[in-house]
C-alpha cells in the first residue's frame, strides 16, 4: 500500500513536472518547437479552459434579475403606459375640436411619451420580443408613403408586418408635423368632418397603448417570475438574454439608429432625413440623451423611480468578477465612455438634421465615443461575465 | 520493497519525460494501480501527437480538401490596384471612382465588379474612427473635381494653385491640389492602414471577430459554417474563415504557400511594403515572421488553442504595424531631403506617401496592445502637415522634427 502510494505521489509529481516545464517554455513563442509547447498546453488547458471566469457563487443573480424586474423593467413599462394615456387623452381631446392650442398640448404628451419610451425600448425580452414591440413602436424613419396611402383608402390593418413602418412614435410624428407646411394647415387635416386623419392618428396611438398593455399586463401577471427564476447561465437564461438585449439596443438601437445611419457612417454619405423624430425637427437630441441616460442607469442599476436607489447591476456584476485585484476597473472605464457619450452627444445641435447637414464631423465624433462603448461592453465585459454575444453582426465578407 | 520505489524514482527521474512512455509501462504492470497511472501518462502522449507538427506554410485540409479561401480579399486589393492607377488619370469622373470605391462597379477588369468593394471596409473595424472614411471620399472628390480638370486645362501647379507639376530635370510629373496633395498616393497608402492593416488586426484577428457570436463554440464543437466556393458542402469554421481573411487582406495578391511577394502579386500595397522592410537591413525575416504566425494561429485554431491563436495574432499585429511605422517616417525624410534639394515632384510624391502612412498609423497595434498614434495625434499631425499651402509650405526643419516624432511613437528607427 505503500508503495502504491508512493508510486502515486512520484507520478504525480512527475506529470506535473511535465506540464510545468512545457507551460514555462510556451513563453519563447514562434520558436521551431511551438506546436510541442502548443500541444501540451492544449492538453492541460483542456480540462480547465472552459471555465476562463467562473462564474461566483456569492454573486446574487437572482438579486440583480429581481432589481431589473421590479425595480427597472417594471416601472419604466408603466411609467411608459401612463404617458401613453395621457397621450390617448390630448388625441382624443385634439381631434374631438383640432386647434392649434390642441395641437401644441398633444406634440407635448408625444414628446414626454416617446422619451419615456427610451427607458422601455432595450428590453426585447418575453412579450416585447414575442410581438415585435420595439418594431412596432419605434422604427423609422416612418414609411410615408404607405401612411398617406392608408390614410386614403381607409383600410389597413396595423398589426401586419408591411405596416410596422407606418405605425409608432415615427408614425405620429409624421402626423403632427410632417402632413402640412406650416401648423394651420396641418390642423385643418383633422378639421374636416370624419378626418381620415384624425382615424389614422387615433388608431396609431390606440395601437400603442394596445401592445404596451399586453407587454406589461405580461409582466406584472406571471413572465417577471420567470424571468426572474431563470438564473443560470446559458442562452436562454434572462442574464444572458437581457445583457444581450442591453448591447444590442447599446449598438444598434441607440448608436447606429441616432447617430450612426444619419451620419452616413453605413451609407458612404450622410442620411439627413434618417433621424429620430425628424419630422419634428427638434426632439432628435433630446431622444439621444434620454437614450443615453437609460443605458447608464441600467448599467449601474438605478431604479427607475428613483435614481438614488441602486441596486445590483452589470457594474456591480462585473466589480465582483473582477475583484479588487485589478487596476483599472472595467465598469469604470465603461461609465466613463458612457458619460462620455452623454457629453459628446449634448455637444451635438438639438437637431441632428442640421448638425448632418452643416457639420457631420461632429456627430461622426460622437459616433466614435459611443462605438468604443460597444468594445468595452461587447467584448471586455462579455468575456470576464462569460456571456455569448446571441446575434450575429452583419457584416460578413 | 523500498529499494525498488528509490529504484523507480530514479528511473523515472532519470529519464526524460517526453521519451519514456513506454519504459513507464513496461515497470507499472506488476503492481496494482498500474491502469490508473498507465492512463494518465497515455493521454498526455496522445493528445501531444495529434497536433504536433508546425505547419510548413498556410495550407489547411479538412477531408483532402483546402478550408482556405479569401476571394473577397484578393478581389478588393485588385480594385484598390486600379483606384490608385485611376485616382491619378486626369480622365477620371468622380461617378467612375466612386462607383469603384464605394459600390464595386466601373473597372476595368470587370471580373472585379461586384458585391465586394473596398469602401465599406475602410476604417470599418470597431475601433476605427467614422471620421475616416468621409476622408477617402473626400479625396476622390476633389481630385475629380479640382485637380483633373486642373491638369486637362494645362494648369502648372503652384502653391495653392492645382495642376500638373514637373520636376525641372523632367524625372517626374506630379498631378496636385494646391497643398501640393498626390490624391492617389494618399488614397492608396491610406487604404494600406484604413482598410488592410485595420481590417486585419482590428476586424479579424481580434478576439471580437474570431469569438464573435458562436464562432467559438462553433470551432470547438466542428460546426462548420463556410463552404469553399464552387461546393456547398460546409467544411469550414467561422473562426478558420474569418482568421483566412486576415490573411488574405496581407498576402491575397500573392502565393498562399509561399511567403514574401509572387510574380505578377502585389506592387503597390501592404504586402510589397512589408516585403520592402524585410530588405531594408534591420528587419531580415520579418516576412517570414508574420507569414509563420498567421500559420501557427490558423494551426492553433485547429487545434482550439485560443491563447495560442492570440498570442500570434498579436505577433502579426505588432510586425505588420511596423510597415506603417517605417514607412511613415521614411516618407517624411524622403520630402525633407527633397525639398533641400529643390525637388518639388519628388517632394509632393513622397509627402503624399507619407500623408497616406501617417493616416494609417491609428490602425496599427504595437505590442503593447495599442497603436502607435490615437486618431487625435494623427490629425494633429496631418494637419501640421497640410497647414497653409500644405507641403509648399514644409520646410526640412519641420519635417526632420516631424519624422523625430514618428520615430518616438513607433519606436523603430531608420536602417
Amino acid at each position: 500500500m505503500r508503495l502504491k502510494f508512493l508510486l502515486k505521489i512520484i507520478l504525480i509529481m512527475l506529470f506535473i513536472s511535465c506540464a510545468g516545464s512545457d507551460s514555462s517554455e510556451s513563453t519563447s513563442i514562434n520558436s521551431p518547437v511551438i506546436i510541442n509547447n502548443n500541444a501540451s498546453s492544449t492538453t492541460s488547458s483542456s480540462t480547465t479552459s472552459s471555465s476562463t471566469t467562473t462564474v461566483p457563487a456569492e454573486f446574487d443573480r437572482g438579486a440583480m434579475l429581481t432589481f431589473w424586474a421590479d425595480k427597472i423593467i417594471i416601472p419604466s413599462l408603466e411609467s411608459f403606459n401612463e404617458s401613453l394615456f395621457q397621450l390617448l387623452e390630448a388625441t382624443n381631446s385634439f381631434i374631438d375640436n383640432p386647434d392649434q392650442e390642441k395641437l401644441s398640448q398633444l406634440r407635448e404628451k408625444w414628446l414626454i411619451s416617446y422619451k419615456s419610451w427610451q427607458f422601455v425600448e432595450m428590453f426585447d425580452i418575453g412579450k416585447a420580443e414575442e410581438i415585435y414591440f420595439k418594431n412596432r413602436l419605434n422604427l423609422y424613419p416612418v414609411n410615408r408613403d404607405r401612411v398617406d396611402s392608408n390614410i386614403d383608402s381607409g383600410s389597413y390593418d396595423l398589426d401586419k408586418a408591411e405596416n410596422f413602418t407606418s405605425q409608432g412614435f415615427a408614425a405620429i410624428d409624421y402626423l403632427l408635423f410632417g402632413i402640412g407646411e406650416n401648423d394651420d394647415s396641418i390642423v385643418s387635416k383633422y378639421l374636416v368632418s370624419d378626418s381620415s386623419h384624425s382615424k389614422y392618428l387615433k388608431d396609431v396611438v390606440s395601437k400603442a397603448v394596445e401592445l404596451t398593455n399586453i407587454v406589461k399586463v405580461d409582466w406584472e401577471e406571471g413572465y417577471r417570475n420567470t424571468f426572474v427564476e431563470l438564473t443560470d447561465n446559458t442562452a436562454t437564461s434572462s442574464i444572458n438574454k437581457l445583457t444581450n438585449d442591453f448591447i444590442f439596443y447599446y449598438e444598434k438601437g441607440f448608436r447606429a439608429n441616432k447617430i450612426g445611419i444619419p451620419a452616413g457612417v453605413f451609407s458612404g454619405s450622410p442620411l439627413p432625413d434618417r433621424v429620430e423624430a425628424y419630422y419634428g425637427r427638434v426632439y432628435s437630441r433630446a431622444l439621444a440623451i434620454e437614450a443615453a441616460n437609460a443605458v447608464d442607469n441600467f448599467f449601474n442599476g438605478r431604479s427607475y423611480s428613483d435614481n438614488e436607489d441602486v441596486g445590483l447591476s452589470l457594474k456591480s456584476y462585473l466589480d465582483f468578477v473582477e475583484g479588487d485585484g485589478v487596476s483599472s476597473k472595467l465598469s469604470d472605464e465603461i461609465d466613463a465612455q458612457i458619460a462620455a457619450s452623454i457629453e459628446s452627444i449634448g455637444s451635438l445641435k438639438q437637431n441632428f438634421v442640421d448638425q448632418v447637414n452643416e457639420n457631420n464631423i461632429e456627430m461622426l465624433k460622437t459616433y466614435d465615443v459611443i462605438q468604443a462603448g460597444v468594445v468595452m461592453l461587447k467584448v471586455d465585459m462579455l468575456q470576464k461575465l462569460n456571456i455569448s454575444v446571441d446575434y450575429v453582426d452583419a457584416d460578413g465578407d | 520493497m523500498r529499494n525498488m520505489t528509490i529504484m523507480l524514482i530514479s528511473i523515472l527521474t532519470f529519464l526524460n519525460c517526453t521519451k519514456t512512455e513506454e519504459v513507464i509501462v513496461k515497470e507499472y504492470v506488476d503492481f496494482p494501480v498500474e491502469v490508473q497511472v498507465e492512463k494518465i501518462v497515455t493521454n498526455t502522449v496522445t493528445e501531444t501527437v495529434n497536433v504536433l507538427f508546425p505547419p510548413e506554410d498556410y495550407g489547411f485540409t479538412r477531408k483532402g480538401k483546402s478550408t482556405v479561401f479569401y476571394t473577397g480579399q484578393t478581389t478588393r486589393l485588385d480594385q484598390a490596384t486600379e483606384l490608385k492607377k485611376d485616382m491619378n488619370d486626369a480622365a477620371s469622373t468622380k461617378t467612375l471612382l466612386d462607383n469603384m470605391f464605394n459600390n464595386g462597379t466601373g473597372f476595368t477588369d470587370s471580373s472585379l465588379d461586384g458585391s465586394k468593394k473596398c469602401g465599406n471596409k475602410t476604417a470599418a473595424s470597431p475601433i476605427a474612427s467614422a471620421t475616416v472614411k468621409p476622408l477617402f471620399d473626400s479625396w476622390i472628390t476633389e481630385f475629380a473635381e479640382v485637380v483633373a480638370p486642373a491638369v486637362n486645362s494645362g494648369t502648372t501647379a503652384s502653391a495653392g494653385v492645382a495642376g500638373l507639376y514637373t520636376e525641372s530635370d523632367g524625372s517626374r510629373e506630379v498631378k496636385i491640389n494646391g497643398k501640393g496633395f498626390e490624391f492617389n498616393q494618399i488614397f492608396s497608402k491610406g487604404l494600406i492602414g484604413a482598410l488592410q492593416v485595420d481590417q486585419i488586426i482590428n476586424q479579424y484577428l481580434s478576439v471580437g471577430k474570431l469569438d464573435s457570436g458562436t464562432a467559438r463554440e462553433d470551432n470547438d464543437n466542428g460546426v462548420y459554417g463556410y463552404a469553399l466556393p464552387g461546393e456547398t458542402e460546409l467544411t469550414i469554421t467561422k473562426m478558420e474563415h474569418y482568421w483566412d481573411e486576415g490573411f488574405g487582406y496581407l498576402q491575397g495578391l500573392d502565393n498562399q504557400f509561399v511567403p514574401g511577394l509572387a510574380a505578377e502579386g502585389d506592387r503597390a500595397h501592404l504586402n510589397y511594403y512589408l516585403n520592402k522592410i524585410n530588405s531594408q537591413g534591420n528587419e531580415d525575416g520579418i516576412t517570414k515572421k508574420i507569414y509563420d504566425a498567421f500559420t501557427l494561429g490558423r494551426a492553433a485554431i485547429v487545434a482550439k488553442d485560443y491563447d495560442e491563436r492570440d498570442k500570434q495574432a498579436a505577433i502579426v499585429a505588432a510586425e505588420l504595424s511596423k510597415v506603417i511605422g517605417y514607412k511613415a517616417f521614411y516618407y517624411i525624410e524622403k520630402g525633407s531631403t527633397s525639398i533641400a534639394a529643390g525637388k518639388w515632384a519628388a517632394a509632393h510624391h513622397a509627402l503624399s506617401e507619407a500623408y497616406g502612412f501617417i493616416l494609417g498609423m491609428q490602425f496599427t497595434k504595437a505590442a503593447d496592445g495599442e497603436p502607435y498614434m490615437t486618431n487625435g495625434e494623427v490629425n494633429t499631425m496631418l494637419d501640421a502637415l497640410a497647414a497653409g499651402n500644405g507641403f509648399w509650405d514644409r520646410t526640412p526643419a519641420e519635417l526632420d522634427d516631424m519624422a523625430a516624432q514618428l520615430k518616438a511613437a513607433t519606436g523603430l528607427s531608420s536602417p
